[in-house]
């Protein structure tokens, strides 16, 4: 499964997500960059990730950059599901996503965002008699 | 570097963040998790973590960075951030007063002018 999304980083864009995590801003050749964390929130832009309904647990996280990423931008980013396995919790069954957000501009490679998503399921007991 | 995370302030990152996600914003949602009260957004935290230490390092870029998040962490409470620092490499440790580990990162940063 993968899907692509056309987003515009805007500044004023940058400015509010600095805000919310308390990040100084930061100019690159004159234009404000992005702050590392924020591909995360490129996330509700792709259908297979919007409205959840089962809550999902974070277990990691990975941003890898080529180059900063900055305001004025038209990034081409496609989200990925890598890969799925299933593990055996404490008590309940784990299932782990592994999603990867690729984005590039004008064919640049800008920014790789590796995240690991843990959905808690049935207890082992339930899988077990199942 | 102590920081106490309130609620409000959760409130307004998922307002940005557009991850409403009702484990974070919602007392009865979080309770029927077994959460006691809401929990921190995993990305807020790895977000502030590198805040704070670019605050201190206004000069660096950073080129890499990755978080293991441990543990969930309520709103309205106090956390510690501890960074240890070898040359381009950075690690961070976000913890609780009561020393649980929370998250565990590692930046890889660049100077501007190198």
């Amino acid at each position: 499964m993968s899907e692509i999304q056309q987003l515009h980083i805007t500044e004023q864009w940058i400015r509010e997500y600095a805000r919310s995590i308390n990040s100084p801003l930061q100019f690159f050749q004159g234009k404000l960059i992005a702050p590392s964390t924020m591909p995360i929130i490129f996330w509700p832009f792709f259908k297979e990730t919007a409205n959840q309904d089962s809550p999902v647990l974070h277990g990691s996280q990975k941003f890898l950059y080529e180059e900063p990423m900055t305001a004025g931008m038209l990034l081409d980013c496609e989200l990925a599901l890598l890969k799925m396995e299933e593990k055996k919790g404490k008590t309940r069954k784990l299932t782990l996503s592994t999603y990867e957000l690729t984005c590039k501009c004008e064919g640049r490679l800008i920014v790789v965002a590796t995240t690991i998503l843990i959905q808690v399921g049935e207890t082992n007991e339930k899988i077990h008699h199942s | 570097m102590k920081k106490f995370i309130t609620a409000e302030e959760i409130l307004h990152y998922a307002k940005i963040s557009k991850d409403n996600a009702s484990i974070h914003i919602d007392k009865r949602a979080a309770q029927n998790a077994g959460f006691e009260r809401p929990i921190v957004h995993g990305m807020y935290l790895m977000g502030f973590a590198q805040s704070i230490y670019l605050k201190a390092h206004p000069h660096q870029w950073i080129k890499q960075y990755e978080m293991r998040f441990l543990h969930s962490l309520l709103v309205d409470q106090e956390i510690e951030l501890d960074f240890d620092v070898q040359e381009n490499f950075v690690q961070v440790c976000c913890s609780t007063l009561g020393q649980q580990s929370i998250a565990l990162g590692t930046f890889y940063v660049k100077e501007w002018d190198s």
